[in-house]
């Protein structure tokens, strides 16, 4: 769940950070997953995969429940709520690190307005999408997006049940300018591998049984 | 409004929308059914949970049956929770969706939790099922779901499926199976398949009052299905119901003027919740209006249309420029209650409206 939260809340500063060539250039030579005022998180250069797993499926953007993977990575991951008990542990093996950020100045977003978005429906120029409020404060709304307002790179991942993440806010970059910001990013989900398939097969046949259904 | 119904009353409340629906019936001595289920905005709470715990009705003993007449988000919210309160309780659902495929789904999709809210929470209830032992019903056309015998000490009960039709569940299978996903294809939200073959209509008798529940049923041009395959077959229950929740919020294509004119008495009362995905917003001017040419006793648990709650400014400006359309999901919330007393003869219907509840003859466009 903790990495869960930690994609649906950052995933826009995370990209902003990682998308950034000014801060991936950073002295400890790891890639930048995400940062703010506060704190960095990098890859750590002596581990350079996990398991089956890449630094980006399982740093950016797959939630624990979609990457079974070694038991070591639910230990060691990002643990959002206690940072600094995690920093004072030494995980040799940890594929991230925190770094405590004092004076670095960086780009910002502040956000005023964030949704999370399901595509519903698509037509020739636009996408039907259920949004929700991620601040819990608004009602649901159904809107039409136009596709001019989606990136290159994303357009090809709009079809029905595909998530995204809009926010509309201010960037601020490291020289205190303020820009006003409509960001639209599509979740990139892990596709789905067999073993998971077989598993839920499993799990389907045991509950048959438990129920007695036939 | 938190004053439980005599013991020899027959109570039918309506919850809606904040997008979702929930019906609960009282049919007398303490034994309660719930129909579906919705969050109440205030409490985030399901709407039956809250009502039932207010009015001091045991979970555990009270509620006989919870039953989900299809998985779509807006009828379906809050169950898992629901028949896990419920403990007791027989949990129906339509027959279409206790196959090995479906299940097979709901425990893929079942295992990421924050996706797809109406697999997240069958797969609560399938769960709870598990724990407690207990063995889901199926619901389909012509099955006799619960029954309470009477008349010595309580009035005769009994539930009725009149949906989903035989060749319904084919087709639900059918449909259900593509929605498995494939190996190597992308991982995404699911968003049910339409036509939704699998709603389940419940006939309700208690005493000598019949209920009609109509779920979300549309009609079809294959008469195998859909609201014609109702009417039509002479197998269902006999009698004519008093009381009827119109299906799918009162769209033209889930009414067939034959349910009236057959199934109901003259001048019912009618009541439904309303819906909006999109510009589509029900029931329109025009259901409205068909409807009350059927009966003056309409009710509805939200207005059917409501305006969009403004954002800042500057959110406002790229909402505008980013999209052709948007429309807020209905954030009402109503509760329309009937209560009549079993003994009385002709029956005596109570109407009570709560909350954002109207009735449709005051409604304004």
């Amino acid at each position: 769940m903790q990495l869960a939260r930690f994609e649906q809340y950052d995933q826009e500063r995370l990209r902003i950070a990682s998308d950034n060539s000014d801060i991936n250039n950073s002295e400890e030579e790891g890639k930048i997953l995400y940062m703010d005022r506060k704190w960095k998180v990098i890859t750590n250069p002596d581990v350079t995969s996990y398991g089956q797993l890449t630094f980006q499926e399982c740093g950016f953007i797959a939630p624990q429940e979609e990457a079974p993977v070694d038991s070591k990575i639910n230990s060691t991951y990002i643990d959002i709520d206690n940072k600094s008990n995690l920093l004072q542990k030494e995980i040799p093996e940890s594929p991230i690190v925190w770094y405590p950020l004092k004076h670095q100045k960086t780009t910002m977003f502040t956000s005023l307005k964030k949704w999370r978005g399901v595509v519903l429906k698509t037509y020739k120029d636009c996408f039907l999408c259920r949004l929700v409020d991620q601040d819990g404060n608004s009602p649901d709304e159904e809107a039409e997006i136009l596709l001019t307002e989606i990136s290159d790179e994303d357009l090809q991942l709009i079809d029905i049940g595909a998530v995204f993440y809009w926010s509309i806010g201010y960037q601020i970059n490291p020289s205190g300018t303020r820009t006003r910001s409509s960001i639209i990013r599509f979740r990139r989900l892990p596709v789905w591998r067999s073993e998971e398939l077989s598993e839920a097969q499993k799990k389907a046949e045991k509950t048959l049984i438990t129920l007695g259904i036939t | 409004m938190l004053t439980p119904p005599l013991k020899e009353e027959v109570e039918i409340s309506i919850f809606g929308p904040g997008y979702g629906e929930c019906i609960l019936v009282h049919i007398g001595f303490n034994d309660w059914i719930i129909i579906d289920s919705c969050i109440s905005p205030s409490s985030k709470e399901p709407c039956a949970i809250e009502y039932l715990s207010g009015i001091g009705v045991p979970l555990d003993t009270g509620v006989k049956l919870v039953i989900a007449t299809h998985w779509h988000d807006d009828h379906i919210r809050g169950i898992g929770k629901t028949v896990n309160s419920c403990s007791n309780a027989t949990f129906v659902c339509s027959d279409g969706l206790l196959t090995k495929e479906f299940i097979t789904f709901i425990k893929a999709y079942g295992a990421r939790p924050g996706l797809t809210e109406g697999v997240n929470e069958f797969d609560i209830v399938l769960k709870s099922l598990e724990t407690s032992h207990r063995t889901p019903k199926y619901a389909s056309a012509e099955k006799a779901l619960w029954k309470r015998n009477g008349p010595n000490v309580k009035p005769t009960c009994c539930i009725t499926a009149l949906s989903p039709a035989d060749f319904a569940i084919h087709l639900a299978k059918i449909q259900l199976k593509e929605l498995f996903p494939q190996e190597n294809t992308t991982k995404r939200d699911v968003v049910a398949p339409q036509p939704n073959n699998v709603a389940v209509v419940i006939w309700l008798e208690v005493g000598d009052i019949c209920l009609l529940l109509g779920s979300d049923l549309e009609n079809s041009p294959d008469k195998r299905h859909g609201w014609a395959a109702i009417v039509d077959s002479n197998l269902r229950p006999g009698g004519i119901a008093s009381v009827f929740k119109i299906p799918h919020h009162g769209s033209k294509n889930a009414d067939l003027p034959e349910v009236w004119q057959k199934m109901l008495i003259k001048n019912p009362l009618a009541v439904m919740t309303p819906f909006s995905k999109g510009n589509v917003s029900l029931p329109t001017f025009k259901d409205i209006n068909r409807i009350k040419s059927q009966t003056s006793e309409g009710y509805i648990t939200a207005p059917p249309r409501v305006k969009r709650v403004k954002k800042p400014k500057i959110v406002e400006q790229f909402v505008k420029g980013a999209t052709k359309s948007i429309y807020q999901v209905n954030s009402f919330f109503g509760h329309v209650r009937f209560r009549a007393d079993l003994k009385s003869q002709p029956i005596n219907w109570k109407t009570e409206l709560f909350q954002s509840a109207t009735s449709l003859n005051s409604l304004e466009w």
